[in-house]
């Protein structure tokens, strides 16, 4: 999962409320805060936070979140004060149903996720990137065979781009810091070897290629500092024999930074357990990485017990972060986020949400969210089978357990910690995907990215 | 692929379960035969897989890649130049003859290639032979320049490795062989004996190295044969979306949208565009996927099991043989169901089914040449799903096998 100025994630500072009460009345009681979240989830509203919300620095919860801080697109509707419109907030997604695959945006609406517009798709489709003007561009994965721009308010399909026949999409695009360009992660079907392609943000072809120096390239992200990171995950697998893995004792995953306006490669880095696949990537406000890892070992009890974080950064370079002792996640991390401080990692085959607290480099490990089928994560939204769950922090001990009802069933809303978690349904015919894209529905121009 | 572990099954007898007389028959449970399904090692379906479909596809597949070659050396030969008005028509006549048979050689070097490549096992799949043989789809602009880079003589081996696969193998060779565009100079018939040579190499060592796995006794390789299961069940797999979606249904989506309208012209989507012998493509490999995943069990059961069952021992005596009579019974449904859908193709008829699917595609759209009514074509990949879901759903984990990557994957 993407970050910064991909445009796909929204970095939230701790002691936040991405949705909290309804009409920024008294949100001082902790308890009376907690229920109007809750009833905000409902409705998708956004309101400040106690201690923060109207500290007199003009900034409302959502700027200091990360929504418009950092980028020219700001939002207004969420500016102190402002009651923006309910269900303001979505989420881009993929997925299947018993009928076929899906592109589409989802809204929280009275506690649950329901399709607000999709459409169908020919092949699974992967990962997501939300564009200025609120389109959504999504890129094929096993088999690759397409990239497509998708207009949530139109509901239509554009720009249809199939694959050459040389190379296959593996799953993520991301935009060019300008917009004007897009990169995509690819195989070369004859060779196997990895590769960006630049493309054209509105034709979709294929402007240059850059070589991600290894196998399998999956997500690729924009670092604040300019440098595109693309996680090679190291796997052979080949057109003609499908989903076999191949030679897995060659396994070479790394992660490396291409110069965004060359290709030149600019590093490299890889892990010192060989089967440790580094996929996906997501990018901290200090410009660190969280990436997220899959476990390919031989030794089942290895797999199940392997790390599925690790952690760059200029000073440390590349590390795996060790589970705590009699942890297991499968050895499968499915997707990563980064919320300010906070690094979510989606495990499905564990049904966890796993989640560390980053500070000064190090990690440390938090209470896990437990949610089945755990995989899509985006700033603090966790989408797992028939369930996602919305984990935010608020300041003050909201630890009381009178939170437990948002209408669905009386173990709806946990806490964790000093997270408040609210659980919405998604319809049970719903399959996500791995990954989705929080969107802005209030900004201007209709479904915008809440970070562009 | 240690990530793929077939099970170590123990031989037992199992009695009183149904089996399917023949392939084309109706599956009808109820009527069933009782008979007994012996407990299959990974060893004798190895054993059987290569000496009864793998080793005799590929030895057809040599001996008609052989063909290939002498029909394209008939047509270098008959491809000559003059300058005096009746010479130049007799030449015409025979290069036209002579192309005839290249073309017939081609096509059956190609239908002997497709039932192979339905399931890529052992060589085939560690020699990349599907990339060396059938890289789809060809460059016609890289072929006219490899023409004139290197037909002066046919290439050899070498030369062709400065060739990108995009304008060799089987592809490439058909577009030479039909497409209007394509020159047809002494010069480009030589590239294509090249090519065609380069064919048999390759469709030589696959049937030696066939042959040799044929006479393996796996029994005494019990880990090498329950790889080798393992890898078959997989690609089993990987052959149905191969014709799926590859071949099927990926062509059909880039010719229409849900509401029929026409999408870009990309003809080389589909699996012959030049030949327009698609059907063919999709019959052969279907029949050779059909031939491996139903069928009656080789052996009764009650005596010793033979080094080598008297024929292919299919994914239905597996799960039969298993006990899971149930599995088998929805498997040999799914497959027949789809050989329907896949007969349909053949025949041109629409059956009624395909008459409710086919509402969402526009008569305006232009169907390629050789490409059947698209209800067609969209009821039978919704057919071959079917097969996939429950491949992945109930065969694969009925006989514990692990698929490489499963729809289940997030990846």
């Amino acid at each position: 999962m993407a970050t910064s100025r991909s445009g796909l994630q929204v970095p939230l500072p701790a002691g936040t409320i991405l949705l909290a009460g309804c009409d920024g009345a008294d949100v001082g009681n902790p308890r009376r805060r907690v229920l109007q979240t809750i009833g905000a989830a409902l409705t998708g509203t956004v309101l400040p936070v106690p201690g923060h919300a109207r500290a007199g620095n003009g900034r409302n919860a959502a700027e200091r979140a990360g929504l418009a801080a950092d980028h020219g697109a700001g939002h207004s509707a969420a500016r102190a004060g402002a009651v923006p419109p309910a269900g303001r907030f979505a989420l881009a997604a993929t997925w299947q149903d018993g009928t076929g695959y899906f592109v589409g945006v989802l809204v929280p609406a009275a506690g649950k996720l329901e399709p607000l517009s999709r459409q169908r798709l020919p092949t699974r489709a992967h990962g997501i990137a939300v564009e200025e003007g609120g389109t959504v561009l999504v890129a094929a994965r096993r088999p690759g065979d397409w990239l497509v721009r998708f207009d949530p308010r139109r509901g239509e399909l554009r720009n249809w781009f199939w694959s050459d026949g040389e190379h296959s999409f593996n799953g993520h695009v991301v935009r060019s810091a300008d917009g004007r360009r897009l990169f995509t992660t690819e195989t070369a079907i004859e060779t196997g070897e990895g590769s960006v392609a630049v493309r054209d943000r509105d034709s979709l072809s294929v402007l240059a290629r850059w070589p991600t120096a290894g196998k399998d390239p999956h997500e690729l992200v924009l670092g604040p500092e300019g440098g595109l990171w693309v996680a090679n995950g190291g796997l052979e697998t080949r057109q003609e024999t499908g989903r076999t893995k191949h030679h897995l004792d060659r396994m070479d995953s790394s992660l490396v930074r291409l110069d965004a306006g060359s290709g030149r490669i600019t590093g490299q880095w890889r892990l010192a357990d060989p089967r440790l696949g580094l996929r996906h990537i997501a990018v901290a406000g200090d410009g660190s990485l969280a990436i997220a890892l899959q476990a390919e070992h031989d030794d089942p009890e290895v797999r199940e017990a392997a790390p599925v974080l690790a952690l760059w950064d200029r000073r440390r370079g590349l590390r795996a972060v060790d589970l705590p002792p009699q942890t297991q996640l499968a050895g499968y991390g499915g997707s990563v986020a980064v919320s300010a401080d906070e690094v979510a990692v989606g495990c499905p085959r564990a049904g966890l949400v796993a989640r560390w607290r980053l500070s000064a480099g190090d990690s440390r490990w938090q209470a896990p969210l437990e949610l089945p089928e755990a995989c899509a994560t985006a700033a603090g939204w966790h989408g797992g089978a028939g369930w996602a769950v919305h984990a935010f922090q608020v300041s003050g001990d909201v630890s009381d357990g009178s939170h437990s009802s948002n209408g669905s069933n009386g173990s709806d809303n946990k806490q964790s910690g000093d997270s408040v978690v609210e659980r919405l349904q998604v319809p049970e015919t719903i399959r996500l995907d791995n990954h989705w894209a929080l969107v802005d529905r209030a900004a201007p121009g209709g479904v915008l990215p809440a970070r562009a | 692929m240690k990530s793929i572990r077939f099970c170590r099954l123990q031989w037992r007898r199992l009695s009183a379960l149904a089996s399917f007389a023949t392939l084309s028959a109706v599956v009808a449970p109820a009527a069933a035969q009782l008979v007994a399904v012996p407990y299959y090692e990974p060893s004798a379906f190895v054993a059987a897989l290569e000496a009864r479909h793998l080793a005799p596809q590929a030895a057809r597949f040599a001996a008609s890649a052989g063909a290939l070659v002498d029909a394209i050396s008939g047509l270098c030969a008959s491809t000559g130049e003059s300058n005096q008005a009746g010479a130049r028509q007799d030449n015409e006549g025979r290069a036209s003859e002579a192309r005839a048979q290249a073309r017939d050689a081609w096509l059956a070097a190609a239908e002997s290639w497709e039932r192979l490549q339905a399931v890529l096992a052992g060589a085939t799949v560690e020699r990349r032979s599907a990339i060396a043989l059938d890289f789809r789809p060809a460059r016609p602009a890289l072929i006219k320049r490899s023409v004139g880079l290197y037909g002066k003589a046919p290439p050899d081996a070498k030369t062709l490795e400065r060739v990108g696969a995009p304008a060799k193998g089987l592809p490439a060779l058909e577009w030479l062989l039909w497409d209007p565009d394509a020159p047809q100079t002494r010069q480009s018939c030589r590239y294509s004996l090249g090519l065609a040579q380069e064919v048999q190499r390759e469709a030589g060592a696959l049937a030696s190295a066939h042959a040799a796995d044929a006479l393996r006794d796996w029994r005494e390789e019990p880990d090498a044969a329950a790889e080798r299961a393992a890898e078959a069940v997989n690609q089993w797999l990987a052959g149905l979306e191969a014709l799926r979606w590859r071949n099927l249904g990926k062509p059909l989506s880039m010719l229409v949208t849900k509401d029929g309208t026409p999408q870009e012209a990309r003809p080389d989507g589909w699996p012959r565009p030049s030949s327009a012998s698609h059907r063919d493509a999709w019959r052969a490999r279907w029949e050779s996927l059909r031939s491996l995943a139903i069928g009656p069990a080789p052996t009764d059961g009650f005596t010793p099991q033979p080094a080598v069952a008297p024929d292919v021992i299919s994914l239905e005596s597996l799960l039969r043989g298993r006990g899971r009579n149930s599995d088998a019974d929805g498997w040999a449904q799914v497959i027949m169901t789809a050989d329907e859908a896949m007969q349909a193709l053949k025949e041109e008829s629409l059956p009624p089914s395909a008459q409710a699917v086919g509402r969402e595609v526009a008569p305006s759209v232009v169907r390629p040449a050789g490409v059947p009514p698209l209800a067609l074509l969209q009821e039978a990949v919704k057919a071959l799903d079917a097969v996939k879901q429950y491949m992945q759903d109930t065969v694969a984990p009925g006989l514990k096998v692990n698929l490489g990557f499963s729809d289940a994957d997030g990846d």
